[in-house]
């Protein structure tokens, strides 16, 4: 059998296979569909100080290529998390991972603090899509100084693994790469979803009750492969891909491009049992390619005379 | 309030299901039936099914449908599918033999713990929930009684399937060529005012929004219970995505469709 298990800096994982925030509800949603205990990890949607009810509806609809979402990150707060969802998360045999966001500095330091005297948590990975309360609503992880600021504060709270997750709505990714890794962040994760819309044009209105959502799904892997490759040649902490990954083929195709584990987003909710199949295709293909490490092909892409066929390129 | 109509049936499951006969009830309306003994034995009124309209990713998402009829002895059930977009299209060209990837059943389905007198009401392919209501009512040896509205008489659909269960709906449409012209509610509305006993009575509706909104504002609406089925733009139908999200009564929460619903009691949701 092959070895699928990955190392992330302070974070091993038994398989590169994580689920991605808000799209794996908190874990428990899958357990009809899915053995949890035969993923990498799973990672938590995104927890605030507080509940929150999140946006008005119509929160998705569906658009050439994938979905766009603006769910306002409805979720039940990190005391109910604590209470009613972790005892739960902590008796899997899984790596949990809790997404972490907030509208000021403050409060995503007060939720990491608050999770970091719990058990069973393995990592946490921030969220930095979120409007600055403070600032006016401009993102946090759209300025490498907020994302800086953010970062260097929540690790004061916290000694486990820290992933700061980027949003690919920047002009330059790898700046804000460089400024989390700056500020303390153990792993990278790439990439959040793209700022898309949708026009009804009979009602001239937009279709979600936000006018603005997050595009993600199968469209959004190429524009995901590229920033992954963008952030690896920039920093050297390890980083997870994600972005339309719906098969073991796709998670190939980011760790080639240096990703060293991935996580599956919107393909869940086209096939809710899609996560442990990649691992076991994940599997088959190791045994039929003779890999004995999966953590060999990591970074394995040919970049010598760029890419396409080799031969052509050389003429 | 907590959202707590309906029982929850026993797991879902999600596999591929066989197309065992497809027909054509009306211009844009498809009957389609699977074999599904896992969905079949343990599917309740009011429960919807997820259904992948292709292998492909173009439309990537399932579509949401409710179980018209489910046979436990023979492990079928059917869907009534209305063709109004790209998902619906392709399911309607499912041919006999296809495999679909179906999961289900999902959230909660109809109460009926309490249930008097029912009334059910359906708006257009909102006929959908009713039909296996019905069945299960007449299992009960409930008193059941039908009102169907359809925009016209091209749009009727299932009324053979309610012949069959020898019930006699009261059919409305809104330009009068088929059954009464009007909307649903006007035959409601004087079905209801007759009633000496207006606190037997429970109504289950399904049908647009703004047919549910009239029916709740209905004068003396205090009076009877009521239960709503709701439809919603779905992406994961298991609680997972908070995509489904409809505001509650008071407006201050949501309430999710696919989990707490597709049925929700009078005053339960903002309608
Ligand atoms: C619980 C539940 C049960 C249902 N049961 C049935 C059933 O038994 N039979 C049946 O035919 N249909 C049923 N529906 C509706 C069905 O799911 C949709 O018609 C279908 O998803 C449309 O897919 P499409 O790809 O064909 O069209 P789409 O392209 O997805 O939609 C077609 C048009 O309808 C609009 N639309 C789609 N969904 C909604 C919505 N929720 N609210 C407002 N506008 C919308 C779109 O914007 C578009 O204009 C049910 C829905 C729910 C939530
Ligand atoms: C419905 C939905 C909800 C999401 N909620 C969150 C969230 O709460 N926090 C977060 O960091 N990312 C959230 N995301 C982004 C995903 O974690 C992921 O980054 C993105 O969807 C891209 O991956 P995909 O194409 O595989 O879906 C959400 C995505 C979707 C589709
Ligand atoms: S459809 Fe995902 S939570 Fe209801």
């Amino acid at each position: 059998m092959a070895d699928l298990s990955v190392t992330l800096g302070p974070l091993r994982l038994k398989n590169p296979v994580l689920t991605a925030s808000g799209t794996f509800g908190y874990g428990r949603e899958y357990e009809d569909f899915v053995n949890l205990n035969r993923l990498g990890g799973i990672i938590t949607k995104s927890i605030t100080r507080d509940p929150r009810a999140g946006n008005p509806p119509p929160r998705i609809t569906e658009v050439p290529g994938g979905m766009l979402n603006s769910i306002g990150l409805a979720n039940v707060g990190m005391e109910a998390f604590v209470r009613e969802k972790l005892p739960y998360l902590r008796n899997l045999e899984t790596q949990i991972i809790v997404n972490v966001a907030g509208n000021s500095v403050e409060e995503y330091e007060a939720v990491v603090s608050r999770l970091d005297r719990e058990k069973g948590i393995h990592a946490f990975e921030l969220n930095l899509s979120c409007p600055n309360v403070k600032e006016g609503g401009l993102t946090f992880g759209k300025s490498p100084e907020a994302v800086f600021k953010i970062v260097e504060r929540v690790r004061l709270h916290t000694n486990r693994p820290l992933i700061v997750k980027l949003t690919p709505n920047v002009t330059a990714i790898g700046d804000l790469a460089q400024a989390a890794v700056d500020g303390g962040a153990d792993i990278l994760s790439a990439i959040n979803t793209v700022m898309g819309m949708a026009v009804d044009v009979s009602a001239r209105k937009s279709v979600l009750g936000k006018m603005t959502g997050g595009f993600s799904g199968p469209a959004l892997k190429s524009i995901a492969l590229a920033k992954v490759f963008e952030v690896v040649r920039r920093v050297s902490v390890p980083v997870i891909g994600i972005g339309g990954i719906f098969s073991a083929e796709d998670v190939l195709e980011f760790l080639l491009v240096g990703a060293s584990a991935v996580q599956i987003g919107t393909a869940n909710f086209v096939d809710p049992a899609i996560s442990e199949k990649v691992v076991n295709d994940l599997e088959i293909y190791c045994e039929k390619q003779g890999i004995e490490d999966l953590e060999e092909i990591i970074g394995k892409l040919d970049v010598d005379g760029a890419g396409g066929d080799g031969n052509k390129n050389r003429l | 309030m907590t959202g707590k109509p309906g029982p929850t049936s026993a797991k879902p499951v999600v596999n591929k299901y066989l197309v065992m006969e497809k027909s054509r009830l009306n211009e844009t309306v498809f009957k389609i039936r699977f074999l599904a003994n896992d969905i079949a034995e343990r599917v309740l009124p009011g429960e919807f099914v997820n259904v992948r309209p292709g292998p492909t990713f173009d439309p990537l998402l399932r579509r949401p449908f409710s179980v018209y009829l489910a046979n436990p002895e023979e492990g079928w059930i059917d869907l009534l599918i209305k063709v109004v977009g790209p998902g619906t299209e392709l399911l309607s060209r499912l041919e006999e033999g296809d495999l679909v990837d179906i999961l289900g059943p999902l959230g909660r389905g109809f109460d009926l713990e309490t249930v008097g007198t029912a009334v059910l009401v359906g708006g257009g392919i909102g006929i959908a929930p009713l039909v296996f209501l019905a069945h299960e009512l007449l299992f009960l040896k409930k008193p059941v009684h039908f009102f169907q509205g359809f925009g016209n008489a091209g749009e009727v659909c299932g009324l053979e399937d309610l012949e069959a269960l020898k019930i006699a709906p009261v059919v409305s449409t809104e330009d009068g060529s088929f059954g009464v012209k009007g909307l649903v509610t006007d035959p409601l509305r004087d079905f209801l005012r007759k009633q000496k006993d207006p606190e037997k009575i429970e109504l289950f509706c399904c049908g647009p929004n703004p047919m549910l909104a009239a029916i709740s504002n209905l004068p003396d609406s205090d009076r009877w219970k009521a239960q709503f089925s709701l439809e919603t733009r779905m992406a994961c139908g298991i609680g997972a995505c908070m995509g489904c999200a409809v505001p509650t009564f008071d407006g201050e929460q949501y309430r999710l469709v696919c989990k707490d619903g597709p049925v929700f009691k009078k005053n339960e949701v903002w309608l």
